[in-house]
């Protein structure tokens, strides 16, 4: 795919990063004059994927680090990847459960890879336990009038 | 965040303003709990009026208030979402347990209807 335009930013897993991520991605993605409805789709996946580095993936530790990349197309399409190096996930399918939290009793919802599915038009999910986790996301934006 | 509680004679109405994601939920859920705590109120009304962003953590949230409300024998209920909030709280199903009213005053509403069937 050829990309007219990206962007990568890194940070360390500190949750105050998750509104920066998400503001970050949404000045990025303002390039190719999305809807307000879409920017918000856009900002809530981002936002999921990176506190499920930050929560699952680093445990909350503050010392891991997070990376994300914004590509966009001429064609109008927002590809967006997470990725950690973390604890990784053991069965994607589970994870993926609407509802289902490998952290159950610390009021954890379990619908973050629902929202991502939800709010995206497509979401790939990579893992290798001890290794890290890859979270890639595609948004399609409505074509200009 | 800015977190905004008002007690009336039954019900604790709880007003959220910011952005509500995994990192301010953590003081979002010790500020609640703390007045809910002190106000001895059963009842406990959310306002989502002034949240301008919201993630699946704000599910946490009301889920959590949900189950803590409920051993006191109580009920929660959320009020005026915008769409984005409300789709993401609709997903859950949380609204089958923590029923959605449009307006603070419908839920107090609710409330006071609730109160009166206990006496």
């Amino acid at each position: 795919m050829k990309y007219k335009n990206e962007i990568k930013i890194q940070f360390p897993s500190h949750s105050e990063n998750e509104a920066f991520s998400r503001t970050a991605v949404a000045a990025f993605a303002a390039q190719l004059d999305p809807t307000v409805e879409e920017l918000t789709e856009i900002k809530t996946a981002i936002s999921e994927a990176v506190s499920n580095a930050i929560i699952h993936a680093y445990d909350e530790a503050q010392n891991g680090i997070v990376t994300v990349e914004v590509k966009s197309t001429e064609d109008r399409k927002i590809v967006m990847i997470v990725s950690d190096e973390g604890i990784g996930i053991g069965d994607i399918e589970k994870a993926k459960e609407p509802l289902y939290t490998s952290k159950a009793g610390e009021e954890r919802s379990g619908m973050g890879f629902t929202v991502m599915e939800s709010f995206t038009d497509r979401l790939e999910i990579t893992s290798k336990p001890g290794e890290g986790t890859k979270v890639t996301m595609i948004k399609q934006l409505d074509l200009l009038v | 965040m800015k977190i905004t509680s008002e007690i009336t004679k039954n019900s604790l109405i709880v007003r959220l303003e910011g952005e509500l994601d995994h990192h301010s939920a953590a003081e979002v859920r010790e500020k609640i709990d703390q007045t809910i705590g002190t106000s001895e109120r059963k009842n406990l009304i959310f306002s989502f009026q002034g949240v301008s962003f919201m993630d699946s953590a704000g599910i946490g949230v009301v889920m959590g208030r949900y189950n803590k409300m409920k051993e006191m024998g109580g009920i929660v209920i959320v009020s005026e979402c915008n769409d984005y909030a409300k789709r993401i709280l609709e997903m859950s199903g949380i609204f089958t347990i923590a029923p959605y009213c449009d307006t603070v005053e419908q839920a107090m509403k609710i409330c006071s209807e609730t109160w009166s069937h206990e006496e």
